[in-house]
This record gives structure tokens, C-alpha cells and sequence, in this order.
């Protein structure tokens, strides 16, 4: 008995020195994993399980993000056996999960939130009517967070890849399809926009 | 990235980074191990598969072991102990070339082999003459009981029954030598008849009226077909 807790604490630790290595590149794992290495797998996950789900819950909502979530995954383990090395795997995981979150908008016939300056100003408001300590760094995060839901989705989809999937402009271009130049200024805008929103509710606190 | 937008990006990190449920980790790990690696339920251990893998393999040892004693072992067909036993060779080929008794089973059905409703009476027919061979013997022993005093001085009905007997045995004796000096004679009439049908269809007309007179020769009471005469003529 003793001796298979002490298997499965090597192992879990065996898990755990890969997902920290990161010599071992996401492709190498998938390319692992396509070859019957569930373990591999599950050093992939945990790599880019919290940066996808945030991903998607920003422009989906907590109602519908563990759904989605779940069907990217499943459409990554379902593609193993055609799986081929033409790009990173971070892009292909993300082209993967904003394919899916544009086909879930047109399922159920969403319309993403644009910049509304009285709905930032309703929130401002709301938030001068709370105690002034309860105003200081939690509520700025809750602000920003405010902030990136009325970015358009383009802009948000941009700044949330490169702030949770970590790509640069030219694979946040590559992974939606656009020129390097449109990333570029989506990405810019975005800033610009989350920016000044903040100012503005700090101007009008 | 300017300042203003790394203090933005900062302020994005330190905000709650929510993450997956526990559920939903193992739902996905789950379906990620299962496409690599059935679960065990699919897979059934060798310690519960042996027995099946087992039995197969000691049913084919025993079948290849088996079979070919049990064909060695296999009892020869009638025909065959008839045939020895009256001394004749029915695979060989006769005077004619009429190969009428070989048994057809896997062979080419040729025009001179029997038909097969003629088969059983061929058959038969045989088996009489291996009968036929065992009767001298007894027939032998019976006319020494016939002369011997212990007979003299038997009943009237006894000597009867023993002069029937005698008289079977010598009628069975004659047809056993009738039979071994013609060579058609292991030959049913209808089966003469076939072959006589086959001489005149080829021209061999002469042949053919020879084999009649030998059929009838033979079998004095049998009539032969007026359609075959007819051809003949």
C-alpha cells in the first residue's frame, strides 16, 4: 500500500518537473501524446488550462465557458491523429478556441458588447457609492475587468491573447487571421480604450 | 507597450486568474486518456482470457492429431473388401477399358462410369459374389455331413432339407464360375445396355451386337431394350 503511494507521489512529481520544463516544447508533447502518452497530455492541460479557460470566459460569460472549454479540449484530443507541426501549438489551440467561441455567437445569435461611455458611467457611479477602502485595488481590478467586457471583440480578443496566451502581434495575427498591421491596431485600440475608461472613472470618482 | 499599458497589463495579472473546475479537469483528462488507452472494461485481463485461448489451441492440436488416425482407422468401403476378396481389381481397367465399379466419389463422372441409380445394384451385386467365394467351404462340409453315416441315418425330412440345401449351395456355385469366366459378368443388364448404347452411338456396330449376344448369354431372361435393337439395325 505504501508502496503505491510512493509510485504515485513519483510520478505526480515526475508530472510535475515536465509541466515546469520547459525544454519540452508544447509540440513535443502533443507529438507524445499522438502517440499514445497520456501523460503528455496532461502536462499540456495543465500548461494552458487557466490562460484558455480565462480566454474564453472573457468573451463568453461563466455560463457558457465551461461548455466551450470542454469541446476545445475535446476537439484537441479528437485532432491527435491528424496533428501535424505547421505552427505553434499555442496558436493552434487558440485558433481552435476562437473558431469555436465565433461558432457559439452565431449559434445562439450573440452580438458582442461594444464601449458604451454611460454604462462605464452607471458603473463609476455605482462604484462612488461604496466606502472609499473598499475602492482601492480589488475594485480596480473589478473595474478592469468591467473594462474588457465592453472592449469590441475584436480589440478584446486581441488583448486577451496576448495577455493570457502570451503571443505576440504576429501570431495574435496569425491565430485570427488577419495582417500584422490589423493585430498591431486592434491591440493598440484596446489599450487606448481600457486606458481611458479607467481614467475616466477615476476622473469621475 | 508603453508604461501606461504595462500597468495596465500588470493590473490585469494581479486580478483572480479563475480556472477550470476540478470536474472538468477530470472529465477532460478522463476522455484524454480513454482515446489513448481503452478503459479496462474493453480490455479483458489474460488472466480471464486464457481459458477460451486454451481450449482453441487444444481443439486444433487434438483435430490435426486426430483426423488422420481416424482416417487410417476408417473401415474400407464394401466394395473394396468385395473386391479383394473375390481377387478382382475393380480400379483396374477391364478387357474394355470399362471402369464400371470404381467408386466415383471426388472423380470425374465419366460416360462408361454407372449411373447412379444403377450404383446400389452394382453394389449388391459384388457383395453376392464375395458371399459367393465363402460358400465352397461350407459347401464342402456339407456334402461330407451329407455322406457321412450320421446322415444316413437321419430323418426323411432332415435329408430333405439338406438336399435343398445342396442344391442352393451348387446353383450359387455355378454362378460364382459363370461369373469369373465371363468378364462382364460383375455387369448389371442396364449397365450392358448403357455401354452397348455407347458402342453404337461411336460406329462400333459390330462390337456392339457382340456385346448383345454376351448380355444375352448372360442374362437369358432379360429383355433387351427394342429401341436399342432398333439402333442397331
Amino acid at each position: 500500500m505504501e508502496k503505491g503511494l510512493l509510485f504515485k507521489v513519483v510520478a505526480e512529481m515526475r508530472k510535475l518537473a515536465r509541466i515546469m520544463d520547459d525544454e519540452i516544447s508544447d509540440e513535443n508533447l502533443m507529438l507524445s501524446y499522438c502517440n499514445g502518452d497520456a501523460d503528455a497530455f496532461e502536462v499540456l492541460y495543465q500548461r494552458h488550462k487557466g490562460p484558455l479557460y480565462r480566454f474564453i470566459l472573457r468573451q463568453s460569460g461563466q455560463e457558457f465557458a465551461e461548455e466551450l472549454f470542454q469541446d476545445i479540449w475535446l476537439k484537441v484530443i479528437n485532432s491527435r491523429m491528424s496533428y501535424q507541426v505547421k505552427a505553434t501549438f499555442k496558436t493552434w489551440l487558440y485558433h481552435i478556441a476562437r473558431n469555436r467561441i465565433i461558432d457559439h455567437y452565431r449559434r445562439h445569435n450573440l452580438r458582442p458588447l461594444y464601449n458604451d461611455s454611460d454604462s462605464l458611467s452607471a458603473i463609476s457611479g455605482a462604484e462612488r457609492k461604496q466606502p472609499e477602502n473598499q475602492l482601492e485595488a480589488g475594485n480596480q481590478h473589478e473595474l478592469l475587468m468591467h473594462a474588457i467586457a465592453e472592449l469590441p471583440r475584436d480589440q478584446k480578443e486581441a488583448f486577451l491573447l496576448k495577455e493570457e496566451a502570451g503571443l505576440d502581434i504576429e501570431h495574435i495575427a496569425h491565430t485570427t487571421g488577419v495582417s500584422y498591421e490589423a493585430a498591431k491596431s486592434r491591440l493598440r485600440y484596446a489599450y487606448k480604450k481600457l486606458r481611458d475608461q479607467l481614467e475616466f472613472i477615476h476622473e469621475h470618482r | 507597450m508603453n508604461t501606461d499599458d504595462e500597468k495596465i497589463s500588470s493590473l490585469y495579472h494581479e486580478a483572480d486568474k479563475p480556472a477550470p473546475s476540478k470536474r472538468l479537469d477530470d472529465a477532460i483528462l478522463g476522455a484524454s486518456r480513454e482515446a489513448v488507452d481503452p478503459p479496462a472494461a474493453t480490455r479483458r485481463p489474460f488472466s480471464a482470457s486464457w481459458p477460451a485461448a486454451v481450449s482453441i489451441a487444444a481443439v486444433i492440436v487434438i483435430t490435426i492429431i486426430l483426423v488422420p488416425v481416424l482416417q487410417q482407422q476408417e473401415p474400407q468401403p464394401a466394395l473394396t473388401q468385395a473386391t479383394s476378396e473375390t481377387g478382382r481389381s475393380l480400379d483396374a481397367p477391364d478387357e474394355t477399358g470399362l471402369n464400371a465399379y470404381t467408386p466415383t466419389v471426388g472423380k470425374k463422372k465419366s460416360v462408361d462410369a454407372p449411373s447412379p441409380a444403377g450404383a446400389p445394384a452394382m453394389l449388391q451385386e459384388v457383395n453376392d459374389l464375395a458371399v459367393d467365394q465363402a460358400m465352397p467351404a461350407r459347401s464342402g462340409a456339407s456334402s461330407s455331413a451329407a455322406t457321412s453315416p450320421a446322415v444316413d441315418a437321419a430323418s426323411p425330412l432332415a435329408k430333405e432339407e439338406m438336399r435343398v440345401e445342396s442344391d442352393s449351395f451348387d446353383m450359387e456355385r455355378s454362378r460364382m464360375q459363370a461369373a469369373d469366366s465371363a468378364p462382364f459378368a460383375i455387369l448389371t443388364p442396364e449397365m450392358w445396355q448403357v455401354k452397348i448404347s455407347r458402342l453404337i452411338t461411336e460406329g462400333k456396330t459390330d462390337e456392339a451386337r457382340a456385346e448383345i449376344e454376351k448380355l444375352e448369354k448372360h442374362y437369358p431372361e432379360h429383355i433387351i431394350d427394342p429401341n436399342l435393337l432398333e439402333k442397331l439395325e
